[in-house]
């Protein structure tokens, strides 16, 4: 009896078990992504992570797009639900053409009254997505398919903020979920109501999210019939599933497992300049950094390029001024510092500091800091800077950043729009002090007065002489070391075509394009 | 009826201790400097997207209040909202607490199904082959790193030999099943997928073995030693001249006697792999409690932490009353 027991048991486990799918593979019609972080909210009214906007940008439609210029993304944008735009001399009035025929799930038009109704959401929702549509005061419905935009005073980059998460445009009807004045943020944190190529259709936290092709979209209709963003932390764990074929592109591997994934013939590595940026800010406002001759000193401390090839492996360029390459208003001529410890030493001299103890802070947020940290003490024991090191919790390192309580911070940046102002403007501008900007809390009056009139005019070439002028008085006075500008990696399965990378989009997918071989 | 009296006190004990628990967590999760506001709004919010952050999330209001305020929602069964999820804490549990009591419960049925054999055999046939394999076996459990032995069960099983899938709790391409229970295992049978099951059940394999294999070798050397104890005895001896067989000797009087330490470690190492495998639950990606618990101390998001804190205390006591419960099934001189 108990062996006939046995046999069924056996028996059963070996037919589940071959029932069992392992490693069914891809289809050419389903892209895997592999990513490190899981999503938190889908409403692009509240949500300022590009980790959360790689699944809503493309389920929504916006009033601009950013261009694709010979098969690579470029910073430039053009119409997308907009059918053409007027603006008014004083650079203050938008009128906007809707493109007709576009509408949601639920046969409701993407009109004039779903953008206002969507801009306005944001604005008085008053999250952090907020800040990119901040330079509008109204929106006002003209006609069905018209929309005037009323900016509180001119502000240059405007049409890039139309292209940015923030200004996705809702269905209006969302509102019948609203609870408690919530304005349909309950629902909208778990739910999408757009018109963009692809529609959510699955989100099981933790593991993966799926998107699927909207057949009624009105552009292109896309390659790809379904996405699936698996949520993968390790990433050892997304190299074995990226050799393996289980995922098709993953985002998360470190640098240092890159030489390796690159033998394997399936696989290839993509790489693209980025508009990230790594840099050290200096507090002007502690008294041992407000000499800006100890600054200087303090720049030409820095093995830049010894950063750049053993943190980074050579991935990354040095920056050259506050405005990266690639981004108009980049100065190719402006100062950049170079290791100097001679120089370095006699600037302290100058400024009676040549024994000096600093303390740098830093957090895990970035796997590299803990190297940049070790070098950055190394090279200023060089110049008689006795640099103490201090690792904390990222919301803790936040904190200290927006207090202003700390002489040295490891920082990252990336812009949210295509435009020199997020580094100019949100970087040096005195009013700017704290974590969204200004975190060296650097004031120069002369730099405010360039940085904010580049900021209220339309025409990039003046704009780029006022903030070409800026940043020669900036880099003269140091308030930050600026490392390098990284270069990012998107290592992918040969098989997959069309994925065009934009530095305005880090971490997000251009899905609606991408084919599978 | 004792025992029901006794099983009552202890659940009423259950109140303070969960209030300490909510106290407990609060202080600390208000003392570590850092704006969940800020954390929320994103690091280039302005300073007044904060603030209007910071008023609707209730978080300008003095310490006290809010933790009135969560007291009085607790009471209602509200476990509060969590910041960085957006929606209410019991909801994110009821996602993620069953993965983890899933990969818990399989972990435990391994330590027990294959850590109390291995220790009676090893304690039947001591010196032999099998006792020193199984020591060895043992130590390797103890002493290895659980990220590591993810690392290479993951390269070896699923890399290179391509036997056993990746990382996570389902093929990439199969859709999940219908949530009614949570546990993959019984809802793939709930949805009368055969093929599902079978692969929930091939990728629970890895990381269960993982996560078990401390406690495993655990239970292995301390069924191991109570039962050389026992075995030692008078009364075995008086067993053994009454002529009773050597299989009725082991398990019946032998292992019963020695049930009593291996329940009490079972018991408690469930309290802690419910409390979150945080390094299994990352290698092999298993959307569990662990991994959420991370992903809310790195954004400061207390009412999250809050709740999963009372949910594994709550799991700890209940289990310690049961273990406490069972020493009177056990040993009949055990009494309450």
């Amino acid at each position: 009896m108990k062996s006939k027991f046995m046999h069924v048991a056996v028996g059963v486990i070996v037919a589940v078990l071959a029932a069992a799918t392992i490693g069914s593979g891809a289809d050419k019609d389903t892209l895997v992504v592999g990513v490190s972080s899981d999503v938190h909210t889908l409403d692009p009214a509240v949500s300022s992570d590009n980790y959360d906007w790689r699944q809503i940008y493309p389920a929504y439609d916006r009033l601009m797009k950013y261009k694709v210029v010979n098969g690579e993304g470029s910073t430039e944008v053009e119409p997308m639900a907009a059918e053409s735009y007027t603006v008014s001399p004083d650079s203050l009035e938008w009128t906007v053409k809707i493109r007709q025929g576009i509408t949601f799930d639920d046969g409701t038009p993407l009109d004039a009254k779903a953008v206002k109704f969507s801009f306005d959401r944001v604005l008085k929702i008053g999250k952090g997505p907020a800040d990119n549509l901040g330079a509008i005061k109204t929106v006002d419905v003209v006609d069905d398919h018209t929309v005037k935009i009323t900016l509180k005073s001119p502000f240059g980059p405007f049409l890039q903020t139309l292209a940015t998460d923030a200004a996705s445009i809702v269905n209006p009807n969302v509102i019948t979920h609203e609870k408690n004045g919530d304005l349909a943020q309950g629902w909208l944190a778990q739910n999408m109501d757009g018109s963009g190529p692809f529609k959510m259709t699955e989100w099981s936290r933790g593991e993966r999210f799926v998107l699927a092709a909207r057949d009624t979209y009105w552009g292109p209709k896309p390659k790809l019939k379904r996405v699936i963003v698996r949520f993968m932390r390790e990433s050892s764990d997304q190299r074995m599933a990226l050799e393996n074929g289980d995922i098709d592109i993953a985002e998360g591997i470190l640098i240092d497992q890159i030489p390796a994934l690159e033998k394997n013939p399936n696989v290839v590595v993509r790489r693209y300049p980025s508009q990230l940026v790594e840099y050290v800010y200096l507090n002007c406002e502690k008294p041992k950094l407000q000499n800006k001759l100890v600054r200087q000193a303090l720049n030409h401390a820095v093995d830049y390029q010894g950063i750049i090839s053993h943190v980074l492996r050579g991935n990354g360029v040095q920056m050259r001024g506050p405005v990266p390459k690639g981004m108009w208003g980049h100065k190719p001529d402006v100062l950049q510092y170079q290791r100097d410890p001679a120089k370095a030493k006699a600037l302290l001299k100058q400024a009676g500091m040549e024994k000096l103890d600093l303390t740098l802070i830093y957090s895990e947020r970035r796997p590299s800091w803990e190297q940049i940290a070790a070098i950055l003490q190394s090279n200023f024991a060089d110049i008689g800077v006795n640099l103490k090191l201090e690792l904390m919790a990222n919301p803790t390192l936040r904190e200290k950043i927006d207090r202003g309580d700390f002489e040295l911070c490891l920082g990252a940046w990336s812009p949210d729009y295509a435009d020199p102002s997020m580094f100019m403007n949100f970087w040096f501008d005195s009013k700017n002090f704290g974590l969204p900007g200004n975190r060296s809390r650097y004031a120069s009056t002369q730099v405010d007065e360039l940085i904010r009139k580049s900021l209220s005019l339309s025409d990039v070439k003046a704009r780029t002489e006022l903030y070409h002028q800026a940043q020669a008085i900036i880099m003269d006075d140091a308030p930050y070391i600026f490392l390098y500008q990284t270069q990012t990696m998107v290592p992918m399965r040969k098989a997959v075509q069309g994925y065009v990378f934009n530095p305005m989009l880090e971490s997000m997918y251009n899905f609606e394009a991408i084919s599978k071989e | 009826m004792q025992i029901l009296s006794y099983v009552l006190k202890r659940l009423l004990y259950l109140v303070p201790v969960l209030l300490g628990v909510t106290l407990l967590v609060f202080v600390i999760s208000h003392a570590i400097p850092g704006d969940p506001a800020r954390m929320m709004a994103g690091q280039k919010a302005s300073h007044e997207a904060v603030e209007n952050l910071r008023r609707s999330m209730g978080l300008d209001r003095p310490l006290p209040e809010q933790y009135a305020a969560y007291l009085f929602g607790l009471l209602r069964g509200d476990l509060g909202f969590s910041i960085r999820n957006q929606r209410p804490v019991i909801e994110d549990l009821r996602d993620f607490f069953p993965a983890t009591l899933e990969l818990s419960l399989a972990s435990m049925l391994l330590c027990v199904g294959v850590g109390l054999p291995l220790g009676i055999v090893s304690a039947v046939r001591r010196n032999r082959p099998v006792d020193h394999a199984s020591r060895v076996f043992s130590v390797f459990g103890v002493s290895m790193p659980v990220f590591w032995l993810g690392l290479m069960l993951l390269l070896l099983f699923y890399r290179t030999l391509g036997w056993l899938p990746g990382s996570g709790r389902l093929d990439i391409h199969i859709d999940p099943p219908a949530q009614a229970t949570g546990l993959y295992l019984i809802d793939t049978l709930l949805e009368g997928s055969l093929a599902k099951f079978g692969d929930a059940l091939l990728h629970l394999l890895m990381p269960a073995f993982c996560l078990s294999y401390v406690y495993l070798a655990i239970i292995t050397r301390i069924v191991r030693s109570s039962m050389i104890s026992v075995m030692g005895l008078d009364f075995i001896t008086t067993a053994r001249a009454n002529g009773i067989s050597e299989a009725a000797i082991v398990l019946k009087h032998c292992l019963k006697n020695s049930l009593i330490p291996t329940v009490t470690i079972t018991g408690l190492s469930i309290g802690e792999l419910l409390g979150g495998a945080i390094l299994t639950e990352t290698i092999f990606n298993w959307p569990g409690m662990g991994k959420y618990v991370v992903d809310s101390v790195n954004f400061l998001d207390f009412p999250a932490l809050m709740g999963f804190t009372l949910v594994v205390a709550l799991a700890y006591v209940l289990i310690n009353l049961a273990v406490d419960v069972l020493y009177a099934f056990l040993d009949p001189q055990v009494r309450y």
